[in-house]
């Protein structure tokens, strides 16, 4: 009985101690290993002073010391295995063998992280691990991203957490959606959303630069409020873009200059067109790299029309209708996006945003050469643009646009060929106000479009990836003929053989 | 020596219809599984284009899947392969014939494990070839993370070749062997259930599993940390299985 205590005892001290070697050079964080290494110490210890007398007998007889000196060798060659593994990782070499580079980063990227002085940046992503296909390929280009960018940047402390999981953690970070990353440094922090090799980048730089970014909001022309507390201000915004890292302030721009400190200026609803002064400004703003956001009211004018066509964006006459929206609420002038572009500023948004009394944003007959417009959210084709919104009943009619209708798009100035500033028109203005937030994805969406316009104006330009991926194009009878010889041929082969050899030994 | 033995190991599993059988199950399974992701790849990217979406990538929905696949199947039928390496040998009382012949124990080992990966091998990228054909006639795959992928392929070869002969030095019953093998190889691989948690169960699963080590591969990446965690694991188990037989000859 006795023996079989101390041999328990011994056996329990030995993976203790195995636990102990692997946790010190590997997971050193581990909880509780001072008492893992009491026990390892206690439990070979108490094996060697209970079972002394079977010990000095196992190790006179013959084989004694060859097993003593074989149980030290695994131990030695276990340890020097973990050390080798840890010595690995921490001195990490990659070899990155797909042809775009996907798992690491550009050079530029990788000299500005180099520059980068402690103390370190932690940049955490809140990724959902699960079984949709979308969030499984978000997440993996996460991973690729997070890893390419811990590996060139020596002072970066990159992190993943599964919001599904850790929902403490999520919650204590204020992350309600998948695809949020953190980035903080020296108690300033920012949050971008589907982060690319750029947005990161830019990001990073963003919390390491003693500068606040402030988004203003233009006033002075019967816009929306910020500081209200009503259903129409746009208080709610003003807290959301805060907790990305931006101030958010008004701004009379008729009496006062754009400031340098403007990461991105805001026209919501102005009641009256702005002046010629006004526009003025925000013309030089934009050819300074600026980044404008304009959401007018069906009903009224801007004063921006020009400037907006400039960047080839208009506003289509008429109300935008909706039979999809009115099938279930009733209601055919809230239009719903049914569709979202692959612009970055709204990648991987899924839920359907909802507008109300919308014009339709439309490229411009003739399209300048020196801008790129990306339509960020459309409708469904069913939705058009009716010039007779007052009219019983409502019916596609002549005149009318027929959707797919853009609600909210994007140009990119880019003037003479030099990167220029960033125009976002909406053709309607409550979407953004504290009742228009509440209603279906459009606070994700408000959130997503004025988050990135607001990086617009730093974002780190990087040389484009070549996108040779591969590709491949069977029709039905290859994919027949590639099954059957993948399903029969080749393991029909291998079965044939087994039976020709079996058939043979069976002769003899 | 050692080419010697491997020789032989290679020879009798030729010979053996037991072995063809497996071979045979394996790579029927292996060619369900091509089959059914090359559909859902063709018909994602044909759904894709209809949607006017960016083209799918052929690395992350055709080559990463298949490697995955792959390797499950590695782990599911490595066992089979390495059970009798030795313990059919303690079981039919030839092993201390072997022992108590002039070759060195660490040949023996050595032999037998390079004879079984070559097997495997042969059989994985022979058997397997018709992914690279299909890839190569049908389309324009990136051929650098197809051999990473491979090399993925034989390094797991290696680890679970010497796992099953290390089980196998453990026990003169091949089922108890198989299931040494299948539980170790399985429960190191599971392990990265836990990468997606908190605290130093994560960290742990991401050092201790098997799966973390080599999914890199069927991406286009290596990484000298799974390369040397590969190859110490292959050393620890031949070091250990070397050992178990030297114990034979003490008694």
């Amino acid at each position: 009985m006795t023996a079989f205590i101390a041999r328990t005892t011994g056996l329990l001290g030995a993976l203790a101690a195995i636990a102990v070697l692997v946790s010190f050079v590997l997971v050193p964080e581990l909880p509780g290993l001072r008492t893992l290494a009491l026990t390892a110490v206690v439990g070979i210890g108490g094996w060697l002073y209970l079972d002394w007398p079977a010990i000095s007998r196992a190790a006179a007889a013959r084989g004694g010391m060859e097993a003593a000196r074989a149980v030290l060798l695994i131990a030695v060659a276990v340890g020097i295995a973990v050390v080798s593994v840890a010595l690995a990782e921490r001195s990490q070499q990659r070899w990155d063998l797909t042809p775009q580079g996907s798992h690491s980063v550009t050079e530029r990227t990788t000299e500005v992280l180099a520059s980068l002085a402690l103390p370190p940046t932690e940049v955490v992503g809140f990724f959902v691990h699960g079984d949709d296909p979308v969030a499984s390929r978000h997440r993996r280009s996460w991973d690729a991203l997070a890893e390419a960018f811990a590996a060139a940047g020596p002072t970066l402390r990159v992190d993943t957490i599964d919001p599904d999981v850790s929902v403490l953690r999520a919650q204590q970070a204020g992350v309600s959606s998948n695809g949020v990353v953190i980035i903080s440094r020296s108690g300033r922090s920012e949050r971008i959303y589907a982060p690319d090799e750029a947005s990161l980048l830019s990001a990073i730089v963003r919390v390491s630069q003693e500068r606040d970014r402030t988004v203003y909001v233009s006033s002075g022309f019967g816009e929306r409020r910020l500081d209200e507390v009503s259903s129409e201000s746009l208080s709610e915004l003003r807290r959301e873009l805060g907790a990305l890292g931006l101030r958010v302030a008004p701004l009379d721009i008729a009496r006062n200059p754009l400031p340098d400190d403007a990461a991105a200026v805001l026209v919501v609803a102005p009641a009256i067109p702005l002046s010629a002064g006004v526009v003025s400004k925000l013309e030089g703003f934009l050819a300074d790299g600026g980044a404008l956001f304009v959401a007018s009211e069906p009903q009224k004018e801007t004063g921006l029309d020009t400037l907006l066509a400039d960047g080839g964006l208009g506003l289509a006459p008429g109300l935008v209708v909706d039979p999809l929206v009115r099938s279930v609420t009733g209601d055919a002038s809230t239009p719903m996006i049914a569709r979202y572009g692959l612009h970055a500023a709204v990648r991987g948004l899924r839920a359907p945003a909802v507008f109300s009394g919308a014009r339709a944003v439309v490229e411009t007959p003739h399209q300048p050469t020196d801008c790129t417009v990306h339509r960020l959210a459309s409708t469904s084709e069913l939705a058009w643009s009716e010039l007779r919104p007052s009219s019983e009943p409502l019916l596609f009619g002549e005149g009318d646009l027929p959707g797919p209708l853009s609600l909210l798009s994007l140009s990119e100035l880019h003037p003479g060929g030099r990167s220029g500033g960033t125009v976002i028109l909406s053709g309607d203005a409550d979407w953004l106000s504290n009742r228009g937030l509440e209603n279906a994805a459009n606070r994700d969406l408000a959130v997503r479009v004025l988050g990135s316009l607001a990086s617009q104006e730093d974002l780190i330009a990087l040389p484009p990836r070549e996108r040779d991926e591969g590709t491949l194009a069977m029709d039905w009878l290859d994919q027949v003929l590639v099954g059957v010889l993948a399903l029969l041929f080749v393991p029909g082969t291998c079965l044939a053989i087994a039976l020709t050899l079996w058939i043979r030994r069976r002769g003899r | 020596m050692i080419w010697h033995i491997a020789r032989r190991e290679l020879l009798a599993r030729t010979r053996s219809p037991f072995a063809w059988v497996v071979a045979g199950t394996w790579l029927a399974l292996q060619g369900l599984m091509f089959t059914l992701i090359l559909g859902v790849y063709l018909r994602s990217s044909r759904e894709g284009a209809e949607w006017e979406e960016e083209a799918l990538p052929l690395l992350s929905g055709l080559i990463d899947p298949l490697y995955s696949a792959q390797s499950l199947l590695l782990l599911l039928f490595m066992p089979l392969l390495t059970m009798n390496l030795l313990a059919s040998e303690q079981r039919s009382g030839t092993l201390p014939l072997l022992l108590s012949s002039p070759i060195a124990t660490w040949e023996v080992i050595l032999g037998k494990w390079l004879g079984l990966t070559i097997f495997v091998s042969v059989l994985v990228f022979l058997g397997g070839a018709l992914t690279p054909i299909t890839l190569i006639v049908f389309g324009s795959p990136p051929l650098a993370p197809m051999a990473g992928a491979a090399l993925g392929l034989l390094l797991l070869i290696g680890v679970l070749g010497a796992l099953g002969l290390l089980a196998s030095s453990l026990s003169g019953s091949q089922l108890v062997a198989a299931v040494i093998t299948w539980t170790t190889s399985m429960g190191l691989w599971l392990l990265a259930v836990l990468e997606h948690g908190e605290g130093p169960l994560s960290s742990l699963a991401r050092h201790g599993s098997l799966l973390i080590h080599v999914r890199q591969f069927g991406r286009g990446l290596i990484d000298t940390g799974d390369v040397v965690w590969l190859f110490s694991f292959i050393g620890v188990a031949l070091l250990g299985a070397w050992q178990r037989l030297e114990s034979w000859r003490w008694r």
